[in-house]
């Protein structure tokens, strides 16, 4: 049966809106996943979920703060972090395609204090620098009000910068 | 904040940015050829398999995997997890696109680990009501069940459902929890803020109507607390001799506006979480209100 022109207009949007938010996602799962391999597993994952949900996703506000969300509490769910590490590797064992490459070791032990940060502030701290979001875009994503985005945000600048023995946030 | 930190993050975050650029492309590029739900379906479908096979061997499921090409009209339906949030739902992926794969099939039936949709669409949080008495209506998982502490919601085969509950004057949190048939939780919380109807003794001057009504402002004073326990000043102009109500999901008062037209009260919020923000509303008796964020902040 041929599609119904309201179809084709949804999933036209989605093609576009996940074009334009891929990268963005993988970044982000990648940063607080840590896995190489499973980063864009993650963002499928994500991607499939909206996509099946697209009629209603598509009318929100902020699509991809929805994405975001699902891509961010993925990625600090040890359980979906090693399944999609899982599907993968076996999808490389099959297809030969590459993992994301490996960042440098400055660049690795950021990341890996910043996973080390509690969930809340790790997801800020990845969304603020990373996506340059604002207080008010983190606070969406994460489902809470700005003052408690702030303080995640603040808490995990503060506990990053004793870390990394950089001058204590202030 | 300090700047060194600022550039080490910045600095960590182009180059994570930069790494993601080329791979992501052959993801993104692999899924150009079809129709958007026939591509994801294409490119997920070998890897579910694969997660299936890995997963089910991981706990055990008993698999027989027999290498074949699936046609289009023949194309197994394949169970599988999706991600763990409060907004999404368990579902089965089909390809509908002829796609070089694996049959997969398990002796065992597939787990559902997904938690159950839930969502609230009436009221909305934070939502300010002057019945005691409160419909809470949404949306499930068909087939799972809705409570609210000890009551059990009714719930349709669409997964509607509604459930009548009784609040206390002042903030009202309601834990849902729904269940799915495989046992798999979603809870979500709402507050909502009863205020009974408040029987107007007007002032002195019975006479005065709504539109000769003095100023109403109100102010906080801090915003945020970090003394235990937590506390914020609340103060501005209102009609001489009316009642102020302060009210908050973890404390609430009641002060009168003074002769002059002013008023100012502390209140306490002792079970507020830290690090939680919350709203906390200032009224008159006349209906008339702010807003404010509070938010504990416990040793900083």
């Amino acid at each position: 049966m041929a599609p119904t022109d309201e179809l084709v207009v949804g999933q036209e949007a989605f093609e576009t809106f996940y074009r334009r938010e891929f990268r963005g996602v993988v970044s982000l799962a990648y940063a607080l996943s840590g896995s190489r391999a499973g980063a864009e597993d993650l963002a499928q994952e994500a991607f499939m979920a909206a996509h099946q949900r697209w009629a209603r996703i598509s009318a929100y506000d902020k699509p991809a703060a929805w994405v975001r969300r699902v891509v961010a509490n993925m990625a600090i769910s040890a359980f979906r972090r090693k399944a999609a590490e899982a599907r993968a590797l076996a999808r490389i064992a099959v297809h030969r395609q590459e993992a994301l490459p490996e960042l440098e070791p400055e660049d690795e032990e950021f990341w890996n204090l910043v996973r080390g940060l509690p969930a809340k502030q790790s997801q800020a701290i990845a969304l603020f620098y990373l996506e340059d979001r604002s207080v008010a875009d983190i606070a969406q994503i994460l489902e809470c009000s700005p003052a408690t985005a702030k303080v995640h945000l603040f808490r995990g600048r503060q506990n990053l910068a004793v870390k990394l023995n950089l001058e204590t946030a202030r | 904040m300090s700047l060194e930190l600022d550039g080490r993050a910045r600095r960590a975050a182009e180059n994570l940015k930069a790494s993601v650029e080329g791979a992501s492309l052959l993801l993104a590029e692999r899924t150009s050829k079809a129709r958007p739900g026939r591509r994801l379906a294409a490119v997920l479908r070998p890897a579910w398999v694969a997660a299936v096979l890995i997963l089910g061997s991981a706990v055990g499921f008993a698999l027989v995997v027999e290498p074949t090409t699936v046609e289009p009209t023949s194309s197994p339906a394949t169970t599988v997890p999706l991600p763990t949030t409060s907004m999404t739902t368990s579902t089965a992926t089909t390809a509908a696109a002829p796609v070089p794969t694996t049959t997969v099939t398990a002796s065992s039936p597939a787990v559902d680990l997904s938690p159950p949709f839930l969502s609230i669409t009436s009221p909305e949080d934070g939502a300010t009501l002057e019945e005691k008495t409160v419909e809470f209506v949404g949306v499930t998982e068909p087939g799972a069940t809705v409570n609210a502490g000890p009551y059990r919601a009714q719930v349709d085969e669409k997964g509607n459902w509604r459930i009548k509950l009784v609040l206390t004057p002042g903030g009202n949190q309601a834990r849902f929890v729904a269940h799915d048939a495989a046992g798999n939780e979603t809870a979500v919380v709402v507050t909502v803020f009863y205020e009974p109807p408040v029987t107007t003794t007007m002032p002195a001057t019975t006479t005065t109507t709504q539109t000769e009504l003095g100023e109403f402002d109100a102010n906080a004073t801090y915003g945020s607390c970090t003394e235990d326990p937590p506390f914020d000043v609340y103060y501005g102009v209102g009609e001489p001799g009316s009642t102020i109500y302060v009210v908050s999901p973890y404390g609430s008062g009641t002060t009168t506006v003074n002769g002059e037209g002013h008023f100012e009260i502390q209140v306490f919020v002792p079970e507020a979480p830290p690090e939680e923000g919350f709203l906390v509303k200032v009224k008159d008796q006349y209906g008339r209100q702010e807003s404010f964020e509070f938010v504990f902040l416990p040793g900083i």
